[in-house]
């Protein structure tokens, strides 16, 4: 039986500052351990927080470019409860007043294009690290007051797909605006997903939520898994029971962590230590006056601007740095269409043999450049250029590697007319057979023309003289 | 039923990490009774239309602090108070959760 | 009324402000087999027994189906207090009142007031804490029975100056280890 799939997804994204939220240690990756804290990251007795400017300005940045309306007014507040990795037994959050709400992103499913409403976003800070031996715990601060949005969705999503699309639209957006590294393999974005399946349209089943996702594909087979899983149960009329549960990769399946208990009580109250914040409507408005362009708008663009269908706009709109690096490309060349061909086919292919992307990309835009406008100026034919292509991603000049290898072609009228007149000379048969009306001996001349030059005579070219000299003759 | 059990109050204060004696359990229900008493108190004032005061001063300030890096500790001056440190992590026993 | 409002703030506030002596970073730690262990232990260890009571009853005041009626409430309150004694300021700059009503209790008389009588004398001083307001408390004169009986001098918001300035002049005007007892019993 199929039910009706009820989703909504809570995304933790660390935003890209230089300090914490509340103190002026500095943020960090990878650190070695509590080498990045400040006595307030520590919650030494006494500390007070002290707002970050920067964190606030990325997150109204996030609100714009996810369509929330923002709050001028920034108030925080305690969400109170004991964690090892806890530092002040409090986490200072908005739970009343986020500085973000009812925005939205848009997605694109099967179905066709889709809105997913933004419930609300709000400015919080990070947790310490943890690891467990068996022999106990081991508490790395240097995460702790990192800087983090949290973005809460509506229950608006009813598919695997759907759910997948919009933590992607997300991240592609959030990435764009340059306020997160939104990297899930290093915890710099976190998604937790909430999924109830029903079979009645009007009633919601029970919540259950699945943590730890650390990658897009991985959010789809989750979910997957999990509606899986719970249309079994309901089948086979069985409780759903609520919990939260992790992504099993080896088994493709989801597994328990550990059941809800009741709703925990966070007695959140305003944070007495931080007075509420008025922000300058002037420097927001300057903000989201002065967002970077947005996928949306540089996919509408792509296809206005350089004239690209929708597919090859969309494949390089999803990967920013391969878009930054086409437009690089077009500064120093017309062709479009074939310079979009050698970023999303040859280079990307060969970015992708060798693990790169196009953040490592050791090629240079101007390279492929070149090589597109000696294609199109006929000094080289498409096929050599492929040849030249693989020289030239070792670091060698394009122009370097024709003349090394003598690719140039040769479309001389002069060299090319002489190169005719003798591949005509010896080949009387052909000259008669063309008088006849045989036009197949303009392809078998060709082909000779071909072989004399080593491939070299550039066609189109040749071929114009050659019927020019055949009708001489 | 008395509102306040040896086992709400011993739970209350699991939930804040700490215990109680039994001699503390029975002052505490004593102190909760007090305390509700004063609840009655305040609900004889009308607050009908008043804002809770959260801050003595309510002009909202303006102050946001620059994103420029200060104050950090190095690792021997963050560990130093830890009662446990091992491998340059403070080191608690195993967190059962 | 100012007391029971002052410590339901105060208990709710300090319950979370303490939050972070957990024995973990810093301070004395219990041992315990799980870290649930070694926090528990740790902070009965460390805190008080009066002060535990008062964080109890400041998480309870913090529960969802309790702050409307406590810890609101007592904020609404407060409120009203605030506004009344800004009156007092609107016909003068500064206010002083005693102290106390009595001089400091000996160690072996004192005990802990739980939760029981407030009078107003002994609690106006918490007014500064609802209020804001600059305050400063200096020693006026001696007692019969030697020990020193203070003033409290407080004057209207970012006012600092002017509190200052009027102890200042205080200050010289009388040497409160030679003045006679003062009257008040």
């Amino acid at each position: 039986m199929s039910y009706q799939v009820t989703i909504g997804i809570e995304i933790h994204c660390e935003l890209k500052t230089k300090t914490k939220m509340f103190s002026a240690a500095p943020t960090s990756f990878g650190a070695l351990a509590n080498t990045k804290t400040s006595v307030i990251d520590l919650a030494h007795p006494g500390v007070l927080p002290c707002v970050n400017k920067e964190a606030v300005r990325l997150a109204i940045k996030a609100c714009g470019g996810l369509h929330c309306t923002i709050d001028p007014l920034v108030k925080f507040d305690r969400k109170n409860y004991y964690y090892s990795d806890l530092p002040k037994g409090f986490q200072i959050t908005q739970q009343f007043h986020p500085i973000g709400r009812d925005g939205y992103v848009v997605i694109k499913t099967d179905e066709g294009e889709k809105q997913v409403r933004i419930e609300r976003i709000h400015m919080e800070e990070d947790t310490a690290k943890q690891f467990h031996k068996d022999t106990g715990t081991y508490i790395d601060f240097n995460r702790a007051g990192t800087p983090l949005i949290e973005i809460v969705s509506r229950p608006d999503m009813h598919s695997a797909q759907e759910a997948a699309a919009y933590v992607e639209a997300l991240r592609r957006t959030l990435f764009y605006l340059n306020v997160s590294d939104v990297k899930m393999e290093e915890g710099s974005m976190r998604c937790d997903v909430n999924i109830s399946l029903s079979d009645d349209p009007n009633k919601l089943g029970t919540k259950v939520e699945i943590k730890n996702l650390n990658s897009i594909a991985n959010v789809q087979k989750a979910v997957q898994a999990e509606i899986e899983r719970q249309s079994a149960l309901l089948d086979a009329h069985e409780p759903i029971i609520q919990s939260t549960r992790r992504f099993d990769e080896p088994s493709k399946t989801t597994v328990l962590m550990r059941k809800k208990e009741g709703n925990v009580d966070y007695k959140y109250f305003p944070e007495p230590n931080i007075f509420p914040i008025q922000l300058d409507e002037q420097w927001i408005e300057s903000i989201l006056n002065h967002l970077e362009e947005l996928p949306e708008q540089r996919l509408e663009r792509f296809m206005t601007t350089f004239g690209l269908n929708e597919y090859d706009a969309s494949v390089m709109v999803n990967d920013r740095d391969m878009a930054d690096f086409f437009e690089e490309v077009m500064k120093d060349t017309k062709e479009a269409k074939k310079a979009a061909n050698w970023v999303i086919g040859d280079l990307s292919a060969w970015l992708n043999k060798n693990n790169k992307t196009f953040a490592t990309n050791p090629c240079k835009a101007t390279d492929i450049a070149r090589l597109v406008n000696l294609i199109e100026e006929g000094t080289i034919s498409g096929k050599q250029a492929k040849e030249v292509f693989e020289e030239v991603m070792t670091g060698k000049k394009p122009d370097d590697v024709i003349q090394e290898k003598g690719m140039q072609q040769v479309s001389d009228d002069s060299t090319l007319i002489a190169m005719i007149n003798e591949v005509l000379d010896a080949n009387p048969q052909s000259i008669e057979d063309y008088k006849n009306g045989k036009n197949r001996a303009v392809g078998f001349l060709m082909g000779q023309l071909m072989k004399a030059s080593k491939g070299q005579a550039n066609p189109k070219k040749a071929n114009g003289l050659l019927v020019e000299e055949l009708k001489k003759r | 039923m008395e509102k306040f059990s040896s086992e709400y109050l011993r739970k209350l204060a699991s939930d804040l990490k700490f215990s109680l004696s039994d001699e503390e359990v029975e002052e505490l229900k004593k102190d909760f009774e007090a305390v509700e008493q004063q609840m009655e108190l305040f609900e004889t004032i009308d607050t009908e239309g008043v804002e809770p005061m959260v801050y003595p001063f309510e002009t909202p300030t303006t102050f946001l602090r620059e994103d420029v890096e200060d104050e950090v500790l190095s690792q021997e001056e963050a560990l130093q108070n830890a009662p446990e440190v091992r491998m340059g992590h403070v080191h608690v026993p195993k967190v059962v959760k | 009324m100012i007391a029971p409002v002052y410590k339901t703030i105060s208990n709710a506030e300090a319950t979370a402000n303490h939050s972070n002596l957990d024995g973990l970073r810093f301070g004395m730690r219990e041992n315990g087999e799980s870290v649930d262990e070694v926090m528990t232990a740790s902070r009965t260890a460390g805190f008080s027994s009066y002060v535990r009571a008062r964080f109890l009853i400041g998480s309870y005041s913090l529960f969802e189906e309790n702050q409307d009626r406590m810890f609101r409430k007592a904020q609404k309150i407060r409120r009203l207090i605030v506004e009344a004694y800004a009156k007092l300021f609107e016909d003068a700059d500064i206010v002083l009142t005693p102290a106390a009503m009595d001089t400091a209790p000996l160690m072996k008389e004192s005990a802990d007031l739980r939760f029981g009588e407030d009078r107003f004398e002994n609690e106006h001083m918490q007014l500064a804490n609802f209020s804001g307001y600059p305050s400063l408390t200096m020693p006026l004169c001696l007692a019969e029975n030697g020990l020193p009986l203070g003033i409290n001098i407080t004057a209207k918001p970012f006012a600092e100056q002017t509190m200052f300035d009027v102890a200042y002049g205080l200050e010289q005007i009388i040497d409160w280890k030679e003045a006679p007892a003062c009257l008040i019993k």
